[in-house]
């Protein structure tokens, strides 16, 4: 059984005058441990797709079962109790948050869980230990560089052992480096059993996929397995 | 809600608080400023309302109140709301409605009357014990019989204790002076023969009792005897309103001399204060305008604090949709934003109780409340935390609105166009708060300043007047001092008015008989009686007093004037001439109102009848009133004489040399430069000290003046203050949003500068946006002002105009503020270099 699976998803964005079908009749699967790069040119529907997949928006149409289950018309509050420890997160602006600092952004995830406090700090503690992170762990975000902060980001996104990893341009606003490194750290969790759905413009990072999607005006037009 | 996320909330809230210092301390001052205010103004007034609801049954206590007897509230011996003994006994024997009614004589026997314990006495018929519902702690309610020379006490717990000490005070010997029911300078000495439970917060609270039996036939309480002080209590079901209106609307004969009026028990405290002429500090109208003023500091501090607050609200919209990405439900977000809402609530709650600490003491002096301190900063914190839980609401309701936007909106980069509407009508309802309030206050003060420099009628300034009183030593034994009304000692009079009159700033000393300003407060010395125009003889004086009385209208007479000529009097004469003292007799000299009454346009020369009445006491104590109808003729109109107080109608007055008078008619009045009033105060205190077997009474007339202005005093005092904190948080609020305004537009501020906008276009842009909301909150403001002043205004006789200049001034003077926060906001962004903020932003 697939991890996730859409079937004729459409999604369509209307203002007064105008009416845009940002996804036109997708459907695609992903196998658990797969891991799955999205391509296409600048307002394909990439990241629409990303973020119905994500659970972060309703698709207009269509169908849409995560982990077996029909997620296409949940509410709000349904949606993000089956994201909680199944989902996690990377952006391309890491999306941190300024209020918190690197431990505490970590956390994040397993303080909503209500795992208890000292579980939390321990498992945190490990994750910026692998993430080479552990002596930033009271900085706030507008203290760390880039590659810093896209680290805790992952760190973020894993620290909740989610079963699928949703990535946005994940290097986009990374030197060659720090992509590199980010790059390196989503095929580590990939090959440690987590499946990974990336969205990018980067054909060397869309090499480290195992397959590749490929977007035009909405559609899937193409898929290559690597 | 779990304590982890609590704890975690708890953390963002703070470090919030920490990141938004200067924000927040002005925010949690303004608000603990205003909840202190407005807990404290609540709490006064809710104790004002609730006197003598201890009572069983006190919702349906009454007073009965004969508006006769009121006297123009400048009566001597009316000190209390009273009515007739015989419709006391009419309304408990022959009344359905009413359940039962007690008749109530009291007295104090103060320090100034020599007991170096003072205590205030009631004496009051049998009914009192069951209108009252009062019960014996310990030995008897007993009773007297009028006159008797067995007299007894009761006394309260509380008082024994100062008097006698700890251990049972029955059978212990007590003596009083003034007694209530009984003749004034009598020393009687009698058991305490009961001990009932003291009463606070009453207006008939007492240390000693005195209950008489109202069955004999000489009894103060006897249906002769005059009047007291009446309370009833109504049956259940019975209609207080039908009542009066019934008593009013029959013919009661001679139990009833004016209009009755049922007040209920629980205001009976202010109807004592206003006839007795007590200043408060405060009055309760200016209370409640206070408490109105209050809630507009809490909402003006609020909206700023809640402005801000949904700034950064709308600012974290990311932070917001991130939390939600990781787990967090969308109560949860509700949860951490009530929580950051709570904290700075709370903080300002947590002031707000130090600084009602701190207070509550001046508080309750000032108030006259006699409460606990710890009962007062009990109200305080309960009244403040149903403000801040209401705050909290509206607070979280506006963040919850706020917050409903789609997570993928605010997680595009750059998603979500920033409305400034929001913000703007924030802005103006701010604006228009905080200029309603700088504008009530600027009327208020002006006010002041106008009732003070108007003629009211007589002299104020530079004037004052004195009496002395001779001493006797001899009264009771703890009682080693006791004034009394003896003659002025001539030799004395006339050596002083030389000595005053030999004094280089002193324009004229005089002995005057009587002072108008002299007959504030309990020193009065006129009646009131009817007028009519014209003479009228009916053949006998019971039938010309009734012809009189059914016609004419209410007049307050003044006696025991000797030159009304003499100018340290200050009265300004509008048509004909004062009287010579030489060969004054029968004439009168009247007020504008009194004139106006009559319906003439010229009065001199015009005969009047007065139906006055003459009292005596008969052998046996009991009142006795002959009706003496009189004739006058009006000698001078002069200007109307505001005697009460500034915002009371001038009452038609009639001055005249003879009449009723009681009292010593020995006051000698001085007019004198104001500049050298303390050394005045200096010499007149060393005449004194030569003389010291008189003792004596001064008045300054400013004094007086200012005294009758108190509370508008402490109103535009209190108000001052809670305007410069309006003005403060306004201008700060202003200033922050306009800053939060330059960094979300730093980027569009860019733009225009690499399109060819200057310095002074950006600066215009903005000032232009700010002046129009700021000329939409002052339209709000200044209509809502100008419509609250004028219905304040209303109150007064003589009132200022709502000058035009007053609100222009003000606006200028917020507009030339604005200009300044705006200008140097918009100045530092506007000189950033345009490509470093593309860059950035």
């Amino acid at each position: 059984m697939p991890l996730l699976e859409t079937k004729s998803v459409k999604k369509v964005f209307r203002t007064e005058e105008v009416e845009t079908w940002a996804l036109n009749d997708v459907t695609l699967e992903v196998n658990e441990g797969e891991f799955v790069a999205i391509m296409g040119p600048s307002g394909c529907g990439k990241s629409t797709l990303l973020n119905i997949l994500g659970l972060l928006d309703n698709p207009t149409e269509g169908t849409y079962t995560l982990a077996g289950t029909d997620v296409s018309k949940m509410t709000e509050d349904q949606r993000t109790e089956i994201r909680k420890g199944l989902l996690g997160f990377v952006f391309q602006s890491f999306n941190l948050i300024e209020e918190l600092n690197v431990q505490e952004n970590i956390e994040l995830p397993l303080l909503y869980m209500g795992v208890a406090p000292a579980e939390r700090h321990k498992r945190a503690k490990e994750m910026m230990a692998r993430m080479g992170i552990s002596h930033r762990a009271g900085h706030f975000p507008n203290q760390l560089s880039g590659g810093q902060q896209q680290r805790v980001a992952i760190a973020r996104a894993v620290i909740s052992n989610p079963k699928l990893i949703l990535a946005d341009e994940p290097t986009g606003n990374l030197d060659s480096t720090n992509g590199k490194e980010v790059m390196s750290l989503l095929t580590e969790l990939w090959q440690q059993g987590t499946t990974v759905v990336m969205v990018t413009h980067s054909q060397r990072d869309a090499s480290y996929a195992s397959r590749i999607i490929n977007l035009y005006d909405g559609r899937v037009v193409e898929q290559t397995i690597l | 809600m779990k304590r982890s996320l609590l704890a975690h909330y708890l953390t963002v809230a703070i470090r919030s608080l920490e990141r938004y210092k200067t924000q927040s301390i002005i925010s949690i001052a303004g608000l603990a400023v205003g909840f202190v205010c407005l807990a404290l103004s609540s709490v006064w007034i809710r104790y004002e309302n609730t006197f003598d609801n201890f009572h069983p049954g006190a919702d349906r206590m009454y007073m009965v109140w004969d508006k006769g007897l009121d006297l123009g509230r400048a009566n001597l011996g009316t000190v209390a709301p009273r009515a007739l003994n015989s419709l006391a006994i009419a309304l408990r024997e022959e009344w359905p409605e009413v359940e039962c009614a007690t008749m109530i004589d009291a007295e104090t026997n103060d320090e100034k009357s020599g007991w170096k314990v003072p205590f205030t006495m009631i004496g009051a018929d049998t009914a009192f014990v069951r209108v009252f519902s009062l019960k014996p702690i310990e030995g008897e309610l007993a009773t007297i019989s009028y006159k008797l020379s067995e007299f007894n006490f009761i006394v309260t717990d509380e008082y024994a204790r100062k008097r006698f000490g700890e251990g049972s005070p029955i059978g212990k010997a007590f003596n009083a002076f003034r007694m209530p029911s009984g003749d004034t300078d009598a020393i009687t000495e009698a058991p305490v023969k009961g001990v009932v439970k003291a009463w606070h917060h009453s207006s008939f609270a007492f240390d000693a009792l005195i209950l008489e039996d109202g069955g004999a036939e000489n009894s103060k309480f006897a249906p002769d005897g005059g009047f007291s002080m009446v309370v009833i209590r109504l049956r259940k079901g019975a209609s207080a309103d039908e009542l009066e209106r019934k008593l009013n609307a029959i013919d009661m004969g001679t139990k009833r001399i004016g209009e009755i009026s049922l007040v209920p028990i629980s205001q009976a405290h202010r109807l004592l204060a206003d006839i007795r002429l007590h200043k408060d500090n405060l009055s309760y109208r200016h209370l409640r305008y206070f408490q109105l003023v209050s809630v507009l500091l809490v909402v003006c501090v609020f909206i700023n604090f809640l402005v801000l607050f949904l700034i950064r609200v709308r600012g974290r919209q990311r932070e917001m949709a991130l939390r939600m990405v990781h787990g967090a439900k969308p109560r949860m977000l509700l949860a951490q934003f009530v929580v950051e809402l709570s904290v700075t609530l709370g903080a300002a709650l947590g002031l707000g109780l130090v600084m009602t600490f701190v207070v509550k003491d001046v508080f309750a002096a000032y108030a006259g409340i006699d409460l606990e301190g710890g009962y007062i900063l009990g109200s305080a914190l309960l009244f403040m935390a149903i403000i801040a839980a209401v705050c909290l609401l509206i607070a979280t309701v506006s963040v919850e609105i706020v917050r409903r936007n789609t997570i993928r909106h605010s997680l595009m980069p750059g998603g979500g166009r920033r409305n400034n509407t929001f913000t703007k009508v924030c802005t103006g309802i701010q604006l228009a708060v905080s200029l309603a309030l700088i504008c009530c206050s600027a009327f208020m003060l002006k006010q002041l300043w106008f009732m003070k420099n108007t003629d009211w009628g007589y002299g104020i300034k530079g004037r004052m007047h004195f009496e002395a009183l001779a001493t006797r030593n001899d009264i009771v034994p703890d009682a080693p001092e006791w004034g009394g009304h003896f003659p002025f000692p001539p030799e004395w009079k006339e050596s002083v008015l030389r000595r005053l009159n030999q004094l280089p700033y002193v324009s004229k000393a005089a002995e005057i008989g009587e002072d108008p300003i002299g007959l504030y407060g309990h020193r009065a010395g006129g009646m009131t009686w009817t007028m009519l125009p014209g003479i009228v003889d009916e053949g006998d004086n019971d039938k010309t007093y009734e012809y009189v009385r059914s016609r004419g209208f209410s007049v307050h007479t003044f006696y025991g004037f000797k030159d009304l000529r003499d100018p340290t009097l200050g009265i300004t004469v509008l048509e004909g001439a004062l009287p010579d003292p030489e060969r004054w007799t029968n004439e009168v000299v009247i007020t504008e109102k009194t004139r106006q009454q009559m319906g003439v346009e010229k009065a001199v020369g015009s005969d009047i009848m007065i139906a006055m009445d003459d009292f005596s006491n008969a052998p046996d104590g009991s009142l006795n009133i002959v009706r003496a109808p009189r004739h006058y003729v009006v000698a001078a109109v002069i200007k109307d004489l505001y005697l009460s107080s500034p915002s009371d109608e001038p009452y038609p007055c009639v001055l005249m040399k003879d009449g009723i008078r009681l009292g010593t008619d020995e006051m000698i009045s001085v007019h004198f430069d104001p500049a050298h009033r303390a050394d005045l105060a200096k010499e007149l205190t060393a005449m004194f000290d030569e003389e010291p077997s008189l003792i004596y009474n001064t008045v300054w007339h400013e004094d007086e003046w200012a005294e009758l202005m108190r509370s508008e005093q402490n109103l535009s005092r209190l108000l001052l203050v809670v305007s410069i904190v309006a003005v403060l948080v306004a201008v700060f609020g202003v200033y922050s949003i306009i800053t939060l305004a330059c960094r979300q537009r730093r980027k569009e501020i860019a733009l225009r500068k690499i399109h060819g906008a200057k310095l002074r276009d950006i600066l215009s842009m903005f000032i232009k946006e700010y002046g129009l909301i700021l000329l939409a909150g002052a339209f709000v403001a200044f209509t809502v002002s100008y419509i609250v002043m004028h219905g304040w205004l209303e109150q007064y006789i003589k009132r200022t105009p709502l000058s035009l200049w007053v609100f222009v001034a003000i606006l200028v003077a917020t507009a030339l503020l604005i200009a300044l926060c705006v200008g140097s906001r918009v100045w530092r962004t506007a000189r950033e270099n345009p490509a470093d903020v593309i860059k950035s932003e």
